[in-house]
Formats: C-alpha cells, sequence, structure tokens
C-alpha cells in the first residue's frame, strides 16, 4: 500500500475551504479535482475546524459524537458499498488507496457532515 | 530606535492602501502598486508597513529580496468577491512554500456585519491553517479592526520568542 503524507494540501485550498465553509456550502464538490493525499488532508483540515467551532460554540458540552453520529455507521456504509472487508478495514485514509471510489464516497459523506456542523455552530451561536 | 517591518499583500483594488492607511493613521507614500506608513507603537518601537498590489503576473515582484527582513505578512482579499481569493491564491501559494514568517490571511469586508459568524470564533487569535498561519476578518477602513489583524501577527511572533 502506498504512503498516504500528511501536508500535501496547498495553502491555497486550505483557504478556499474556509471560504466554502464559512458561506454555508458543502465542500465534498472540491474533492473531486484532487489528489488522494489531498482528500486525506481535506479530511484532517475539516474535521480540525469542525472540532474547533464545536469547542467555542459548545464548550464544555461539545461531543465529536454529535458530529459522528451523522455519519452513515460503518457496517451500513460497507453494505451499501457490497464491501465484505472488516469494519476495521473501513476507513476512508486507508480504504482510498486500494477501493479509491470507495474512499473518496466516504470522506466526502463525512465532509459533508463536517460542512453541515460548522454551518450550525456558527449560526446557532449565542 | 527598532524597527519591525511588515508586509501587506491584496489583489488589484483599495484593499491594501486602505488597510495600511487604517493601522497607520497616515499613508507616507502610495503610487499605482504600493504603498507604505508607518506605526509608532511607543517611543523605542515602530512598525514599518508596506503595501504590494498584485497587478497581474506575481513573478514580477522579487519575493526573494523583499523577504528577508520581514517579520510577516499581512495577505487581504475581499470576502465578498471569490474573484479576488482567486487572484490572490498563487501568491498564497509562494508564501507559504518559501517564507517562514507568521502569516495572517484576512477576508476583508465593508462592514463588521458582513462578517458570518461571531468574533469568538476568530477574533482572540485567528483561525489556525498551518503553524504560523491564521485567517481572520476585517475591515480594512477600521483603525480598530485592521489594527487588531496586526495585533494577532504580532501576537504569533511573540508566541515564537
Amino acid at each position: 500500500m502506498k504512503d498516504i503524507k500528511n501536508g500535501s494540501l496547498k495553502l491555497s485550498s486550505k483557504v478556499h475551504l474556509l471560504y466554502h465553509l464559512f458561506h454555508g456550502d458543502k465542500v465534498s464538490s472540491m474533492i473531486d479535482n484532487l489528489e488522494t493525499n489531498e482528500i486525506v488532508d481535506v479530511q484532517k483540515f475539516v474535521w480540525e475546524k469542525t472540532v474547533e467551532f464545536g469547542l467555542v460554540s459548545r464548550g464544555k458540552h461539545f461531543d465529536r459524537k454529535e458530529i459522528t453520529r451523522k455519519m452513515t455507521p460503518t457496517p451500513i456504509f460497507q453494505k451499501q458499498n457490497g464491501c465484505t472487508q472488516p469494519a476495521y478495514h473501513c476507513k476512508g485514509t486507508e480504504c482510498i488507496e486500494i477501493h479509491e471510489e470507495c474512499g473518496r464516497k466516504k470522506i466526502k459523506e463525512h465532509v459533508d457532515v463536517m460542512s453541515e456542523s460548522i454551518w450550525d455552530y456558527i449560526n446557532k451561536y449565542v | 530606535m527598532r524597527i519591525g517591518e511588515l508586509l501587506v499583500v491584496s489583489p488589484p483594488g483599495k484593499l491594501c492602501e486602505q488597510f495600511i492607511a487604517s493601522v497607520c493613521d497616515v499613508l507616507e507614500q502610495k503610487n499605482d502598486e504600493t504603498c507604505y506608513g508607518r506605526m509608532p507603537v511607543n517611543d523605542e518601537l515602530a512598525v514599518h508597513i508596506y503595501g504590494v498590489q498584485l497587478n497581474g503576473n506575481i513573478d514580477a515582484v522579487s519575493w526573494d529580496l523583499i523577504s528577508p527582513k520581514l517579520l510577516g505578512y499581512i495577505l487581504l482579499f475581499d470576502w465578498d468577491d471569490a474573484d479576488s481569493l482567486e487572484k490572490l491564491s498563487p501568491t498564497l501559494d509562494i508564501f507559504s512554500a518559501q517564507f517562514h514568517a507568521p502569516l495572517m490571511i484576512v477576508g476583508c469586508v465593508k462592514n463588521t456585519t458582513k462578517i458570518p459568524m461571531s468574533p469568538d470564533f476568530y477574533e482572540v487569535a485567528g483561525i489556525p491553517i498551518e503553524k504560523e498561519t491564521r485567517f481572520s476578518f476585517c475591515t480594512a477602513t477600521d483603525p480598530i479592526s485592521a489594527r487588531k489583524i496586526v495585533a494577532t501577527l504580532i501576537d504569533i511572533l511573540l508566541e515564537k520568542v
């Protein structure tokens, strides 16, 4: 398996991500034009921003499960995609090298859930 | 007197000039592509702020000659104009790859009501993007707003010490 290196996402791509996140856009469409290692970075970057905004918005009540529970559970995702691998193999960051289309699909769903969460944190913050 | 130097870069338009005029009270010098202002901090320290407006070819600017003495960079774009960010993008990648000084990337709005979120999310320390690189919002024509960006950049510098 090819090593997926972090840190390959350009600064301009990160700023574009913020631009779309803060305009309430879903950012999964940006993923179609990116290389595999960049997609993994997108997921990491958007996750970090989601947690940061969640912490500011929800303070000590923040729980990462309020984000992850909106994502399709792994066994259901695998069934939907005809995957017979063990559940612990189903990580976008790992599968994307051997089942690229499936890995991209999973990461795209996750970043859209995270985008919506950030938009909620921004708009429901008082 | 000790002097610190900062560089402000923006796509074509008035942003660069407005920002430096807000921070420095007075623009000491300006022409079509560059401007310059001084911000006295106290009797012993002043910050000199240079502005470069990107008019087309970014390779026309000798960044490698400009950069070694600079303490940090502020890159401005118009938050309400996606094209403004597009024009700044190549410069973002050049700065990120070549320069190792704190960088503030700022979405400029016409007034604070246009900022899409509470200041609690961005005002204290900016939104982290990379090590020593933060994102924030400001109104370039508002001295308080513009000076907060310079203050955040100086905070990043102080964190290094």
